[in-house]
């Protein structure tokens, strides 16, 4: 008799967690099928959790209830919000993390939740009756039976893993790759296609001469990922920049020969945005350096990671070549970089909830689905993980619109543009970049966090304090004036032109070098109880700021929004006979009856679907 | 499965609409089209049974109204689905020119049942059923407007893609910029090249200043498709209306000896000197205290000033002061080259008068036809200088549709240049280059919007 669980979730990676993690505490019986549980959470690449882009959609993703943000708040040992020069909509959090230490807080997270058992062993074969998916058996000839399987195996699926011309079979560094799955979904004519990523090679600290390079501190005060989390109170430990140069170039070209890349023996497509150190030398030929991050993979280790050095090149031309940059002269690699090859099925084969379009109950998130990072996947395991439960519930399915959050923009472009290179997360893929900020995750998306069963009711009621508090506050901003005599004194610090009559705080605060927070202490105001106590809420007060300074920007893309919303809201009916409209161009009547989108809005942003088969579309059902 | 139930438009009501432009011609025809038809016209039609007519057949007979009597003798074309412009069953009938004749034949037609098309309905159905793509849509909306061969021209310059390529360019280096901007925004730590401000600056004035070129282009390419706007204005009684009628060689507008009987304006186009000309006849000016009069006289100013060339009108018998003060009265400034001023009724002046007067302006005389020529060869010379003021560039934007997105591309890269001046960060820059692309991408065709297609469509006449 196997064992019976509600959801089985193969792979403890980042995605995995997420999905077992929102399976269970929604109610479920779920067991997570790992090859090795103490690789819960590794983090196979960089030490580090967010970046540009990548951090709102950890922020977004501790809004809707999710972990990776706790986990890496309980990790870091440097926190960084990027692009601080820039206005809010662009500011990026950002953590160095102790490779180890996530590892070990994101098993302790897993191991806290009731109903969730973690089962050592690797799934062979799926078992699908009738296109639904009914269990998995394990090599270890294990049976589990369950009613949705997600399956989050990362790079493991027939991973390969090059160094120059030395091929090794397996996922990630010393891991095993994972036979069967792939080839069970095969036999359901799904596509798949391989893709290709890369690491950089491991230094040890102690060989490095770090008066040779410039320091990276982290921020004072540092400002943790989750909403959830207090203040960080640690000891930041910096980051190092060096650089490397023609000599270092010169010595990675004497290897191209043996580069499984250049050579032809991994044709896969890889990221684009992450290149190689030897893709950069060739594409970019003419720059003569390219910058380095030394990232230390721990408060109490030796190890680091030497980001912007991703190479498959034979080990002994990765090592000359470090040595060549300053810092390094006497580097000792501990591992080299190497590039991985694993399979991926091109993503228009799942459905916005990320449910395969095939099989009942069968969901795929994280790097199989062609994306790469952690955030990325982590993102896709929590929608994957609610939309599970909703769907054993028969209840409607979470779907993140484009305009609500940085998860709506990842999972609508995977679906309607299923990419053919690893898929990574910029701010540049939001439309609506100005109003899907990192600093109000909370007011987009608790509310369907709290709703699903995901985030504590403490929790969500004291953001719907702060938001009553913003609402009040950004009326009064816009109705109250002040007298000159009150507002010059204070203008003259700033400095900015005096007024000559009364004028409303909202003016003032728009003005260049003019802070919110100064305008609402002056004489008259702080009486106001209002008033009196957003002051003292910084959260509160940096929602309100924003909101004045950027009113004319922040009213324009309300308005988009809307005129988005009304193409999401032209829906296709399920069965729509596209093969009825004969103005519709091939590939376009292909494409749409392929990908089967829901709304007009979605059929405009599947690749090959024409701007003319819109416009017929949105005439024959009368949109 | 039959033809009938996979069409697209199957299922829905029959239309039909005057398809002949509004005018005097030998011919009108009324285009219906719908399931029912043949049905429909068959019973209002007296010749042969064409409920059983072939496609393609041409029959001779008679329309009639609700109680048969005869309304005008016709010529009936039956086109049957998918074989005809729309797709669907449809009839042309060719009857007598004339405006109450075409119209009577088409009232009796609503009568049984079929509905008034709606402005570009005929080519909106043809386009649902697969009879033409969007761009070919278009194409009919601009031809239909065309008046004259170069028009045509124009719109086949137009499909060849001058105008795409000319966007395209801009577009593209807005593409890059905007790719600049966001590499800044999302490569933070990485040392990658940036625009400068400077070079930004550039780009902002200089794709401004291409989009304007293109846009200036409208004016004359609205005159090369609708045809010269030509505005007769001046007092009550002056001999606008007799003016018009000698032009047009007919007796075409109500003309009394009581001042202020032309109270609407009425418009009338044709050919001069191979010009296609509107001649818009104004209401009379005067200062008076009739509140209708004077909504009048709003209205005429109005349209002298979008006119492209204006014809101030004075009794040669009032002298130049006359002509002077029906200047003022329009509120035309005196160095205004379109405007041309006439000195009408000569044959009731003295010889020596007229010679005075023709320092000033044109003497004519619209009942004798004394004047006539010089006038028309006059109008020749305005057209020609009217039309060149903005046809420099090699782009001519003729489409009212593509200048809305010229015009909303400058704009949004104006709002672009203002926020560099404010000191706005990339991501702001980025959303206004973003605008200007997506409203020139709408130009060909980068991006779609319901809104663009209701324009579309919204600019077909009535009929097709």
């Amino acid at each position: 008799m196997a064992d019976r669980y509600d959801i089985a979730v193969v792979g403890g990676g980042h995605a995995g967690i997420e999905a077992a993690v929102a399976a269970a505490r929604m109610g479920c019986s779920v067991a997570l099928i790992t090859m090795d549980p103490d690789a819960t959470g590794r983090m196979s690449c960089n030490p580090a959790i967010g970046g540009t882009a990548k951090g709102h959609l950890v922020r977004e993703i501790d809004a809707l209830g999710g972990v990776m943000g706790m986990i890496a708040d309980a990790s870091a040992i440097q926190f960084k919000m990027l692009n601080r020069s820039k206005g809010p909509a662009v500011w990026s959090p950002r953590s160095q993390n102790d490779r180890e230490e996530y590892s070990r807080a994101a098993l302790r997270m897993v191991r806290s939740i009731p109903g969730l058992h973690i089962i050592r062993g690797m799934v062979e074969l799926l078992h699908v009756e009738n296109d639904r998916v009914r269990g998995v058996t394990t090599s270890g000839g294990e049976e589990i039976a369950c009613q949705a399987l997600i399956v989050c195996a990362g790079t493991f699926l027939n991973g390969t893993m090059y160094t120059g011309l030395d091929m090794t079979i397996g996922g990630r560094f010393g891991e095993q790759p994972a036979t069967g799955i792939t080839e069970t979904l095969l036999r359901y004519e799904f596509e798949t296609g391989r893709l290709k990523t890369g690491t950089p090679p491991r230094v040890s600290m102690r060989s490095l001469d770090l008066d040779e390079t410039t320091i990276a501190p982290g921020d004072d005060p540092p400002q943790p990922f989750s909403f959830q989390s207090p203040v960080p109170d640690i000891r930041q430990v910096p980051c190092y920049i060096t650089r490397t140069d023609e000599r270092t170039h010169e010595i990675m070209r004497e290897g191209f020969d043996q580069s499984p890349m250049f050579t032809g023996r991994i044709k896969s497509i890889g990221p684009r945005y992450c290149p190689s150190i030897e893709d950069k030398i060739v594409r970019f030929a003419d720059k003569t350096g390219h910058h380095l991050f030394l990232e230390p993979e721990g408060r109490d280790t030796d190890v680091v990671y030497v980001n912007g050095f991703s190479s498959s090149l034979p080990a002994d031309i990765q090592l000359r070549a470090l040595r060549t940059v300053p810092g390094m002269r006497d580097v000792e690699m501990l591992r080299p970089g190497y590039a991985v090859e694993y399979d991926f099925f091109p993503p228009h084969q799942l459905r916005l909830t990320l449910e395969t379009k095939a099989i009942h109950g069968l969901f795929l998130a994280g790097q199989v689905n062609g994306t790469s990072g952690y955030e990325e996947a982590a993102a896709q395991g929590l929608i994957a993980g609610i939309n599970a439960v909703l769907s054993l519930r028969g209840e409607e399915p979470f779907i993140l619109r484009r305009s609500e959050a940085y998860i709506g923009v990842l999972i609508d472009d995977l679906v309607n543009k299923s990419t053919l290179e690893p898929y990574r997360m910029f701010t540049s893929r939001a439309e609506y970049r100005l109003l899907l900020r990192q600093d109000n995750a909370d007011r987009r998306l608790m509310p369907h966090g709290h709703r699903l069963g995901l985030i504590p009711d403490d929790v969500f009621l004291a953001m719907h304090e702060r938001e009553r508090q913003i609402s009040s506050l950004r009326s009064i901003v816009e109705s109250r004036t002040l007298a000159p005599g009150t507002l010059n004194p204070f203008l003259r610090g700033i400095p900015s032109p005096p007024v000559s009559q009364n004028e409303f705080l909202g003016k003032i605060i728009r003005r260049e070098g003019v802070r919110a927070e100064d305008v609402l202490r002056l004489d008259g105001l702080a009486s106001d109880p209002d008033i009196a106590r957003a002051v003292r809420d910084d959260r509160v007060l940096e929602q309100v700021e924003i909101e004045t300074k950027y009113m004319g920007y922040i009213d324009r893309q309300h308005r988009d929004i809307e005129k988005f919303r009304r193409a999401e809201e032209a829906l296709i009916p399920e069965n729509f006979d596209y093969a009825r409209v004969h103005s519709l161009s091939t590939e376009g009547r292909e494409k749409l009856m392929r990908i089967r989108p829901r709304s007009i809005g979605q059929a405009s942003r599947i690749s090959g679907v024409s701007s003319s088969d819109v416009s017929i579309l949105m005439v024959f059902l009368g949109k | 499965m039959t033809q009938q139930q996979t069409r697209a438009t199957a299922g829905q009501d029959t239309i039909a609409a005057i398809a002949t432009p509004p005018g005097t011609s030998g011919i009108a025809v009324i285009r219906v089209s719908g399931d029912d038809a043949i049905d429909r016209v068959a019973a209002r039609f007296r010749g042969a049974d064409i409920r059983e007519a072939a496609t393609h057949t041409l029959h001779h007979g008679r329309i009639c109204d609700t109680r048969g009597r005869i309304l005008d003798e016709v010529l009936v074309s039956v086109f049957r689905e998918p074989r005809s412009y729309t797709g669907e069953n449809s009839v042309e009938i060719s009857c007598h020119g004339g405006a109450v004749v075409s119209r009577r034949v088409l009232s009796s037609l609503l009568e049984t049942g079929v509905r008034h098309a709606e402005p570009g309905e005929f080519t909106r159905r043809a386009f649902l059923n697969g009879k033409m793509d969007l761009a070919q849509a278009e194409a009919v909306a601009d031809l239909i407007h065309a008046q004259s061969e170069e028009a045509h021209q124009a719109s086949v310059r137009q499909l060849e893609g001058a105008l795409s390529r000319f966007v395209g360019g801009i577009r593209d280096e807005l593409l890059h910029a905007a790719g600049m901007l966001e590499l800044s925004l999302d490569f933070v730590e990485d040392d990658v090249e940036l625009l400068d401000d400077g070079q930004l600056n550039t780009l902002f004035d200089e794709s401004i200043r291409r989009i304007q070129t293109a846009l200036d282009s409208f004016g004359s390419g609205r005159i090369i498709r609708d045809g010269m706007r030509v505005a007769l204005a001046g007092p009550p009684n002056v001999g606008k209306s007799s003016l018009l009628n000698t032009l047009l060689g007919t007796r075409r507008a109500i003309v009394t000896e009581v001042p202020g009987t032309t109270r609407d304006y009425i418009e009338e186009g044709m050919l001069l000197n191979g010009e296609y000309m509107r001649f818009i006849d104004t209401a009379g000016m005067r200062s008076t205290d009739d509140r209708i009069e004077n909504e009048g006289i709003a209205i005429s100013r109005d349209m002298l000033r979008d006119a492209d060339i204006v014809c101030l009108i004075a009794d040669a018998r009032e002298g130049a002061r006359a002509a002077v003060s029906v200047r003022d009265l329009a509120l035309l400034e005196e160095e205004d080259a379109r405007v041309q001023l006439l000195f009408n009724k000569a044959d009731l002046v003295a010889a020596d008068t007229a010679t005075e007067l023709a320092e000033h302006g044109l003497v004519i005389s619209a009942r004798t036809g004394d004047g006539m020529d010089r006038l028309t060869a006059r109008l020749a010379e305005l057209a020609r200088a009217a039309r060149q003021t903005s046809e420099q560039g090699s782009v001519l934007v003729t489409n009212a549709r593509h200048a809305d997105c010229l015009q909303r591309g400058i704009d949004a890269l104006r709002d672009a240049q203002r926020a560099r001046r404010d000191r706005m960060t990339e991501e702001f820059l980025a959303y206004e280059v973003r605008r200007a692309i997506d409203a020139l991408g709408e130009i060909i065709g980068a991006v779609s919007s319901e809104d663009v297609l209701n324009s579309i469509f919204a600019r077909f006449c009535i009929g097709k």
